[in-house]
């Protein structure tokens, strides 16, 4: 298995190629992050922005999670851009206490309109599985909810701005910092559905459930528009992160101090990361189950990104990785119960989908790397989804 | 330089994505359309559309209305195909959404179909194909009971005959994922001056790795694509990790 | 804006048609010379043979009225065969005569590699505005066995986009308000979409 020299990113990540120095392309691109004009960039955000302030009920929509990069942007937004949003959230079922909190302190801070979606729990449980044995990811719902809702709801309420947050550049090689991205099918078909459609997943449904008669209502909240109908509204789905240069330290610091965002102790990464991903109660599995497929955890993402931005020195990073990626995390109990699996069809279905060079690691050594260390709101995970 | 051509070949029926394994044996695979526009959106070079109601005759033709759903959503070249016999019938698919037809057994009754209707929409419009049938170490065409016909120099009739390309599958390879025929590929390859396509047997990258080394350069792509976690992003990634010739 | 597509019996009319409808419009097919009158810009599609394509336009009266549209000003795009079609002569299963506003000849590819199908890079004259507007080297779909070349030097100059087939590949011609492209931008992705909506925009001068 091959490893940037310059992060730890292995040769297994989804996006990423490495060039004859040994040197990942995430890594490269990071150079000419700083050679962008911000400058220029800033005022391409103003001129957009002139463009759709005022013209609709609202300026724009935020798609919103409560997490750093939709609670910056939105405060950026509201208050730097003096912006009158529409806050959008796809509720996945697995928010944490702490981000709800975060949640209810920026909305009344920022004094802005919310409206929150939450599907139909059993059909999403259905949807896991079968996202995991297709695909050995269960968050499809999750992907393509939090991306085509906030879309379908721009176009019903004609509000065709709409900004995400950060920029993927920041982590991988889809598309690099000279493009202005902007969520269209083919992002969405590219970046977030896994390959899979609502429609797709209906039929997948039906096969899987023939008693159960599903239709296209119960996928509805997963119809990604099609690009005639994104051209025809004029929607425009921009990242502010491809306007202003993404500092996470940074902005973390201003939530924390403007919002009294704060952060949560998340499974799979050191402490000093609260602020990273801390929306998902189920954040550890994914991040467990892409250390059995791909070698490597969110801890070797993290120490990746400090180390490309010279925050960190590799052998730091790799001493953190060690320490802190593929243990198995607390959630994973109630994940089972959740889909009523045994920790064995798990890692059966997990390792149909490695990622070669990858080898499946031993099962018993996984099933005992479980961390002391579990988050203070495990207690109420069982209550919350069982 | 052209870049190498990486593929998908899907087949429908009533409707339904389906992976057939040896022609047989068919899995519903899913939705036509969105799957298109997934491969669309991960920059296919080509896609290859069968319908197998009609080549099976189970139909008398083609599922016009799913190709036209297809091209609303769609700008990758598709080379449609299954059971088109006609002019009329070409004339109808390349109405409804598609950029180049594929024939196949009406060949053999007809020989002069591919320039009838090349008359009209060119050569390179047409993909002549041929299923190749390898019995221990003997080569023959599926449609050809005799077994007589020697495929290379089939090969070289239909390029005389005016097809613009050929699509070669290896039937019995098709789903094993065992690999496919790369030294009676390059043989074919070698006997005509038009693009070869060649399917059948490859289940994982290093197969893939090994067909392009070869110096082929366009794939067909069935099981690869349709029951694995490979998508053309990451088949291209890896392609292009090993400094192959590959559009991203 | 009315946009029409000329359907002269021989192309992939769809593919077309769905390429401009996916950009937000509703466009015209247009069957016969009466139609093309409220029409500002036209799309001449390709997937065709030479001598039965003009043939056709010379049968319908179609040849007369591309012309008449070319002397309006209005804007064209030509496809492949579409393309092909503006050039002097057409040697095809016999020869044809074009519109011959390029002054060139299409011709047949050698006898080693017959037809160029497949995705090239199209390199853009630096020199010529458009270069400003699109990215170059970008990869566009060809399909085609024949291909335009010059009668004069100077043509050769200012042709916008070349791509190579074992010969040099005249790709993207624009000489006045006609526009030619020798690759299919409705199949070509992204980059097509991009292009084709470069010409939805474009007032020649």
């Amino acid at each position: 298995m091959k490893f940037c020299n310059k992060c730890v990113t292995p040769e297994t990540a989804e996006t990423n190629t490495f060039n004859n120095a040994g040197t990942c392309s995430v890594c490269k691109q990071i150079e000419v992050k700083s050679k962008i004009n911000w400058k220029d960039r800033a005022k391409d955000l103003d001129t957009l922005i002139d463009k759709y302030k005022g013209k609709s009920d609202y300026d724009c929509i935020v798609p919103f999670s409560g997490g750093k990069d939709s609670a910056f942007a939105l405060w950026y937004l509201v208050k730097k851009k003096k912006l009158r949003p529409l806050v959008v959230r796809f509720d996945h079922n697995f928010l944490r206490k702490t981000i709800m909190d975060n949640t209810e302190k920026t909305l009344n801070k920022l004094g802005v309109d919310f409206i929150n979606f939450k599907p139909n729990w059993e059909v999403v449980k259905k949807i896991m599985f079968e996202s995991l044995f297709r695909r050995g990811d269960f968050c499809w719902h999750c992907h393509v909810g939090i991306t085509a809702y906030p879309i379908n709801t721009a176009i019903k309420k004609k509000i065709p701005l709409l900004f995400y947050g950060e920029p993927s550049a920041e982590y991988g090689s889809f598309y690099s910092y000279d493009d202005i991205e902007e969520l269209d099918v083919e992002q969405f078909n590219r970046t977030v559905n896994l390959g899979i459609n609502a429609e797709d997943m209906l039929e997948m449904l039906k096969d899987r459930y023939p008693n159960e008669n599903f239709d296209s209502k119960v996928i509805e909240p997963y119809i990604f528009p099609t690009q005639r109908e994104i051209t025809k509204n004029g929607i425009k789905a921009v990242y502010l992160g491809n306007y202003i240069p993404w500092d996470v330290k940074k902005q973390v610091e201003i939530i924390k101090s403007e919002l009294d965002w704060k952060g949560d102790m998340v499974e799979g990464i050191p402490p000093e990361y609260d602020y990273e991903k801390i929306e998902c109660i189920m954040q550890g599995v994914r991040d467990y189950i892409k250390f059995i497929k791909r070698g490597y955890g969110r801890t070797s993402h993290l120490v990746s990104i400090d180390v490309r931005n010279n925050r960190m020195t590799r052998e730091k990073a790799e001493e953190l990785v060690k320490m802190y990626d593929g243990k198995r995390p607390k959630a994973l109990d109630t994940f089972l119960k959740v889909l009523k699996m045994d920790e064995d069809e798990f890692y059966e279905i997990v390792e149909k989908h490695i990622v070669s060079p990858q080898k499946m690691p031993d099962k018993n050594l996984l099933k005992k790397s479980g961390s002391n260390i579990i988050p203070t709101d495990a207690v109420d995970w069982d209550k919350k989804l069982i | 330089m052209s870049y190498l051509r990486i593929i998908p070949s899907l087949l429908i029926s009533n409707g339904k994505l389906v992976k057939g394994i040896n022609f047989k044996n068919f899995k519903n695979a899913g939705s036509p359309v969105t799957t298109v526009s997934a491969l669309d959106s991960q920059k296919a070079d080509e896609i290859f559309i069968v319908d197998t109601d009609c080549y099976n005759k189970k139909k008398l033709e083609p599922d016009y209305e799913l190709l036209k759903k297809i091209a609303e959503i769609n700008s990758t070249p598709i080379t449609f195909g299954g059971g088109i016999k006609n002019l009329i019938m070409a004339k109808k698919a390349f109405s409804s959404g598609a950029d180049k037809i594929f024939l196949n057994s009406i060949i053999f009754s007809d020989e002069e179909i591919i320039e009838t209707i090349a008359l009209q929409y060119g050569n390179q419009a047409v993909v002549a194909g041929m299923n190749i049938i390898n019995k221990n170490g003997k080569y023959f065409l599926m449609e050809d009971n005799s077994k007589a016909i020697n495929p290379i120099e089939y090969a070289k009739k239909l390029q005389k005959l005016g097809a613009g390309e050929l699509k070669i599958i290896f039937v019995n390879l098709e789903g094993t994922k065992k690999g496919i025929d790369i030294d009676y590929s390059k043989k074919i390859n070698e006997s005509v001056n038009i693009p070869c396509i060649f399917e059948g047997g490859i289940g994982n990258l290093d197969q893939l790795d090994l067909f392009f080394k070869s110096g082929l350069t366009s794939v067909g792509l069935g099981s690869l694509i349709t029951f694995s976690d490979n998508n053309i992003i990451k088949i291209k990634q890896h392609l292009l990790n090993k400094n192959f010739n590959v559009r991203i | 804006m009315n946009i029409g597509i000329l359907d002269y019996n021989a192309c992939n009319i769809s593919s077309v048609y769905y390429s401009i409808y996916r950009l937000g419009y509703d466009p015209k097919i247009i069957k016969n010379s009466k139609e093309l009158k409220d029409i500002d810009k036209l799309i001449i599609p390709g997937v065709g043979a030479a001598k039965n394509c003009i043939d056709y336009l010379n049968q319908n009266g179609l040849f007369n009225e591309i012309q008449k549209f070319l002397a309006s000003q209005k804007p064209i795009l030509g496809i492949c065969m579409g393309f092909q079609i503006f050039a002097t002569n057409l040697h095809e299963h016999g020869l044809s005569q074009g519109l011959g506003l390029i002054d060139a000849e299409i011709i047949p590819f050698k006898k080693t590699n017959l037809f160029n199908i497949g995705w090239q890079n199209v390199e853009i004259n630096k020199k010529n505005k458009i270069f400003r507007y699109i990215e170059n080297n970008n990869s566009f779909y060809f399909c085609h066995s024949h291909y335009l070349k010059f009668n004069n030097k100077k043509d050769e100059e200012e042709c916008v986009g070349i791509s190579k087939f074992g010969t040099l590949v005249p790709s993207l011609v624009i000489k006045e308000n006609f526009m030619g492209m020798q690759f299919h931008p409705e199949k070509s992705q992204k980059n097509g979409s991009n292009l084709i909506k470069y010409f939805l925009n474009w007032s020649p001068k």
